[in-house]
């Protein structure tokens, strides 16, 4: 069996964590930028807010505030943290488990049925991530990975909890639109309906596979399978990436190549530092910026460039260096830039990396980058980095103006417990 | 709970929808790192016996963080001093031009008359008030609180001295979030309103109550309902550390 075990409205509920006095208020909180609300926890969708997918902010920001909606910024550090809480919390209980995402997970509790009641199993899980991560969330267990995550969608209308077996499969299929099924999609959904098939359950007794293959291709077989029990997705694990990018819209539109570069060295550290924990070294780095394209009176300019790598590397500065060059290349002044980003790939583990043999010398300060990394670590991100990054205010940093607390990673932002 | 498993699983990635969360990531805190643990100026005592003075108390199991960089006196702070064998703890003060450690009037002396050494500062007395596992020769403070345990929080006092729990503004509070089954006497961050709250479950006069906001117990499902998370320690700082701010 396996279980999906999944956050409700994940953001939302991580920003209630310390502020109980919002527990029962609309929340929702806002994009990069506050530009638009990308979650919204039952409250504020039950009251028609989040009716979309990234719906403007500035559309309904008085109407959220007559509904005495809390509102936030996005806390990706916070949302970090918790969800690491959460994924840990599962792991210590199922050591088989998939993080799937930062608030959904599957655990496979096959080596478990023997030994315990599957409900009473769930109930577990729901219970144990609530008293550890402090996160509500619904659990949906079945026999693949296609029916839990149907089922976790029915726990969350029913107690939190819902297991799928021969018994009620018919009763828990037989409503539920194909558009919903994980993997069918609205387009898949619509060739669905064009031969009779409205609900999972008559997609599931639908007999002629080779029609389906024709229809939805072999990903489309699989869903079936797995709806008809049969596992065909199994667990995976993380695999190493082969692309790392950094990418961000600014807070204000940017006009200075020197304000760009200080982003462009800004991602670029970012990207290589993750190139580093994963050991590998890059032969390719890729820059991109453009303006704001919704800004259609302003004039438009789009560029990107790239640099290529004799020997691949992982150091911060030669890729800064490489950044640099290719944003002398690409950068055309009178331009407000609104987004810049920076892409890594062709990637070999460090250990295995060629070394250009023509090379005049090989000068990569790798250990200079694994010192830095080290201190980073351990006083905090950015104590020490390039000068190419800045050191003053930065304007085009993103805005957040309703930015809670780093409670739980940050010293001085710890939540507060009165004594008297 | 396995620390190892802690420590070895950091969100390296995901198999599905990759979230910007990830590049946001920060390490989580450490005590090990604020107190300096790694430096070898700074080392930890564990009390063996019950001992009190005017702004610490000590109980036995509770354990003592000191830096041996801070010998130079000042008034009010806690040293601690090795004579006759022994270790002692105490607060600096001068009687009658004589220095001397409170409240057992240990004397000090810079006239080589004193059997009594200062060996150190005290940077924090941690107080503790749940079951830990701290093997006598543990020097992480990070492993004997579980730190990187996904129901351990770090809070911080505020208010003024709450004299019966040992605990001051900006104190650093351990919180367990498993523990919010009531047990007597143990010490609990309590939900009123908005704000959170330090509770002890007391019996007055037999009666079982959540103190100081004498919130009486009678079901007790309700009043655990409104527990955030059981207290496993109050670290009392004595000399703020770097980055504390």
């Amino acid at each position: 069996m396996i279980a999906l075990v999944d956050v409700n409205s994940c953001y939302a509920s991580v920003e209630s964590v310390f502020r109980p006095e919002i527990v029962n208020r609309p929340i929702v909180v806002l994009s990069n930028n506050d530009g638009a609300i990308i979650a919204a926890n039952r409250i504020a969708k039950n009251l028609g807010f989040m009716t979309t997918m990234c719906e403007p902010y500035f559309k309904v920001a008085d109407k959220l505030e007559a509904a005495n909606a809390a509102v936030f910024s996005s806390n990706y550090v916070l949302i970090h943290d918790f969800s690491r809480r959460f994924h840990h919390t599962l792991l210590n209980l199922v050591p088989k488990t998939e993080v799937y995402s930062v608030d959904e997970a599957f655990c496979d509790l096959t080596d478990l049925v023997q030994n315990f009641d599957i409900e009473a199993l769930a109930w577990k899980l729901k219970n144990e991530v609530w008293r550890s991560a402090c996160l509500p969330c619904g659990v949906g267990v079945a026999n693949t990975k296609v029916l839990a995550k149907l089922a976790n969608k029915i726990s969350k209308k029913r107690s939190g909890v819902f297991v799928i077996d021969d018994s009620n499969v018919k009763e828990a299929l037989f409503n539920y639109p194909c558009a919903d099924i994980w993997g069918v999609g609205r387009k898949s959904a619509e060739k669905l309906k064009l031969i009779g098939i409205r609900t999972a359950w008559e997609f599931r007794q639908y007999k002629n596979k080779d029609h389906i293959q024709k229809l939805l291709t072999k990903k489309g077989v699989e869903i079936w399978q797995e709806l008809n029990g049969v596992r065909c997705l199994t667990m995976m694990e993380v695999e190493e990436k082969d692309m790392i990018g950094n990418s961000r819209s600014y807070g204000t539109d940017i006009y200075t190549k020197k304000e760009l570069f200080e982003s462009l060295a800004e991602f670029t550290t970012n990207c290589a530092m993750n190139l580093r924990k994963q050991g590998s070294v890059c032969f390719h780095i890729s820059a991109f910026i453009h303006t704001n394209a919704f800004k259609e009176d302003m004039p438009q300019y789009y560029a990107h460039g790239y640099r290529t790598f004799m020997s691949g590397t992982s150091d911060s500065f030669k890729l800064i260096e490489a950044a640099k060059s290719i944003l002398d290349e690409i950068y055309k002044p009178g331009y407000g830039y609104k987004k810049g980003g920076i892409l890594l790939s062709e990637f070999s583990p460090e250990k295995e990396a060629q070394v250009d043999l023509f090379a005049e010398k090989f000068d990569d300060n790798d250990k200079m980058s694994n010192v830095v990394d080290l201190i980073n670590r351990r006083y905090g991100k950015n104590t020490i980095r390039s000068a190419a990054c800045g050191t003053g205010k930065k304007e085009w940093t993103r805005r957040s103006d309703f930015y809670s607390q780093d409670y739980t990673t940050n010293w001085n932002q710890l939540p507060r417990l009165k004594i008297s | 709970m396995e620390d190892g498993i802690f420590q070895d699983f950091e969100m390296v990635g995901q198999t599905g929808f990759q979230s910007a969360t990830n590049e946001y990531g920060v390490e989580r805190l450490s005590l090990d790192s604020l107190f300096g643990l790694k430096a070898p100026s700074i080392f930890l005592r564990k009390a063996n016996q019950n001992f009190e003075g005017r702004n610490f108390k000590i109980s036995v199991g509770d354990i003592i963080v000191i830096d041996k960089k801070l010998i130079k006196p000042q008034k009010n702070k806690l040293y601690a001093v090795i004579g006759n064998g022994d270790f002692f703890i105490g607060e600096y003060g001068i009687i009658q031009n004589k220095p001397y450690l409170k409240p057992l009037m240990i004397p000090l002396s810079n006239e080589f008359e004193s059997d009594f050494e200062i060996i150190g500062g005290i940077v924090a007395i941690i107080n503790i008030y749940s079951e830990v596992n701290c093997p006598e020769e543990e020097i992480s403070l990070d492993r004997v609180f579980s730190l990187k345990a996904p129901n351990i929080y770090l809070w911080r006092a505020e208010g003024s001295i709450g004299r019966k729990f040992q605990v001051k503004d900006e104190d650093i509070v351990i919180v367990d979030r498993q523990l919010y089954k009531l047990k007597p006497e143990s010490l609990y961050v309590f939900i009123e309103g908005k704000d959170f709250q330090l509770s002890q479950y007391s019996h007055i006069q037999l009666k079982p109550f959540l103190v100081p906001q004498m919130i009486p117990i009678q079901d007790i499902s309700k009043v655990e309902d409104k527990i955030w998370g059981g207290i496993v320690a109050i670290i009392n700082i004595h000399s703020k550390p770097e980055g504390l701010g």
